[in-house]
């Protein structure tokens, strides 16, 4: 034999709450240029090695360019280069209460998070390549001026010869009449 | 002379084997001892003098060229002409150290005694407040303190107790904040440069000449340790404040006149291109992060930044030979520079293109 009970459920009081996640994440790149010219010298020879390639230059003297949705700058005193991206995402939930609703975006907003540091993590990895190849290549060009320069100041220049070694690096022959 | 000793005493002597020995505690107490007799007292003190003159002349027994008022000067550790005016001198802190261990190391060493997130418990850190006096201490002391900082690392005790044990240590003694890599000198109100100049005053200086050796050891032991084994905002924090008390050493021997005694830092150095960085530097890099749980780059660089600093006071070394090398004859740093620049030469150039290589990566340096 059974029996039918009757039970009142509540109509709950859904309360939506929403909160805006974000995340920031950078690499940070040591430049170690040769002191073929004093410093400033050299530093000011990459930042117009730069601005070819189209970086912007600030007020105060950084460079920066976008590379995708990651954007690089070179730091005024031209000693560091940092790229950084950032993504961000609105978070949603709805709970029964206020306490409820809060404890879920809490939740839900810490699994947001994580899941954008490594949507951010893989973006900045897959333009870092692109980013050293790019800043060597300009560094390259500054070490060639920077040479040419040097040998200016020695003499006159009699020939310059620029030609790649048997392990592919830049080879550069500069003569000088001293 | 021939003493019958209890448990309880054979105990006692036993924690000081392990504080200035690295030996193994096996005796259990019924009562750990309270108040020695004055025979056993006795006899500790000559335990403990036997073992730390003897680590001194084992260590020390190598013929070496130090510097004794600017000049070069050639000998052993038991030449007159080298230990001039240098006492080993134990105070009642050793004693105290010893009595208070062995009377409180197996209590405070238990799990129960951390509150997670919050380190030792109050109770353990009023302990060992009792176990380790830090003030008007000597040179016997301060190298008790530091054999007591390596071989405290063999007890079985949770870290952070450890670690606490080891602050309070360095307090009481400079050479100790040298062996533990440490600094947090400010609940003592000590400045680290200044704590780590006391050893380079004329007549404490053979300690840190005998015990080169041995710190090169400790050294690169502590640097392999911070590398592994904690969370990755915890192996970036204890890198940085090794390389902290690394870099300000070497300024205190510049400061000095004493840069000849960079030896335990060459040697350190190249013990780790022999082992925890024996590899090639991309692997190397990447080790470091291993299981350190750090999902950003940001914090992945910042630690792999943190090892940096302690691969590029090769290069700081480097740089400083080539300052060294303007010292002409009869200039005041003269003597000091000719020691400087052999070290250098002979001991780091060749290891310097791996260090470079090694900081290259870990710095993501361009160029």
């Amino acid at each position: 034999m059974s029996r039918g009970y009757r039970v009142r459920m509540p109509e709950p009081v859904w309360r939506n709450v929403s909160s805006r996640v974000e995340s920031v994440d950078a690499i940070a790149m040591d430049v170690g240029l040769l002191e073929i010219l004093p410093e400033a010298a050299m530093v000011e020879l990459l930042r117009e090695r730069l601005a070819d390639d189209g970086w912007a230059r600030g007020a105060d003297g950084a460079m920066t360019r976008s590379f995708g949705e990651v954007v690089v700058t070179l730091e005024p005193d031209g000693r560091s280069v940092t790229a950084r991206a950032s993504a961000a995402r609105e978070v949603q939930v709805k709970g029964v209460s206020e306490a409820d609703a809060a404890t879920k975006l809490e939740r839900a907003s810490k699994a947001e998070e994580r899941d954008l540091a490594r949507t951010v993590a893989q973006r900045l990895g897959a333009a870092e390549a692109e980013i050293r190849a790019t800043l060597q290549g300009a560094l390259q060009k500054v070490y060639v001026e920077a040479l040419q320069r040097k040998a200016a100041s020695m003499g006159q220049i009699e020939s310059v010869h620029e030609g790649r070694g048997d392990d592919g690096e830049l080879e550069l022959t500069i003569k000088v009449r001293v | 002379m021939s003493l019958r000793v209890s448990v309880d005493e054979g105990h006692a002597l036993e924690v000081l084997d392990l504080l200035c020995r690295g030996r193994a505690i096996r005796v259990v107490p019924a009562q750990p001892l309270v108040e020695p007799s004055p025979q056993l007292t006795e006899l500790a003190g000559r335990r403990l003098a036997t073992a730390s003159l003897r680590l001194l002349v084992d260590l020390g027994r190598r013929e070496q060229v130090v510097l004794r008022g600017g000049r070069r000067v050639r000998g052993r550790v038991w030449d007159a002409a080298r230990t001039a005016g240098f006492r080993l001198r134990f105070t009642a802190a050793s004693f105290e150290l010893w009595v208070q261990t062995t009377q409180r190391l197996a209590e405070i060493s238990r799990s129960a005694e951390v509150i997670e997130g919050q380190g030792s418990t109050r109770r353990v850190r009023r302990q060992i407040r009792r176990i380790i006096k830090i003030g008007e201490t000597d040179t016997g002391d301060w190298l008790l303190y530091a054999l007591a900082v390596r071989h405290l690392e063999r007890v079985d005790m949770p870290r952070e107790i450890r670690e606490d044990l080891g602050r309070r240590l360095c307090m009481g003694s400079p050479l100790a904040s040298l062996f533990a890599l440490e600094d947090g000198l400010a609940e003592a109100q000590l400045v680290l440069g200044e704590h780590l100049d006391r050893l380079l005053e004329d007549a404490n200086v053979p300690l840190l000449e005998c015990l080169e050796d041995l710190m090169a050891e400790q050294w690169a032991q502590q640097i392999s340790a911070c590398m592994r084994g904690s969370s990755g905002a915890a192996r970036t924090e204890r890198l940085n404040v090794a390389a902290t008390v690394l870099e300000t050493y070497v300024d205190c021997l510049d400061r000095a006149g004493r840069l000849d005694l960079c030896g335990a830092l060459v040697g350190a150095l190249a013990r780790l291109l022999a082992g925890a960085w024996v590899d090639e530097p991309g692997v190397v890099a990447q080790r470091v992060l291993l299981g350190a749980g750090l999902h950003q780059r940001a914090q992945q660089g910042a630690l792999q930044r943190a090892l940096a600093r302690v691969v590029q006071l090769g290069e700081r070394l480097a740089g400083l030979r080539e300052r060294m090398a303007r010292e002409g004859f009869g200039d005041a740093r003269y003597e000091e520079s000719q020691l400087f620049l052999e070290l250098v030469d002979v001991r780091l150039r060749p290891h310097l293109p791996r260090l470079a290589a090694l900081a290259n990566v870990l710095t993501g340096r361009l160029g």
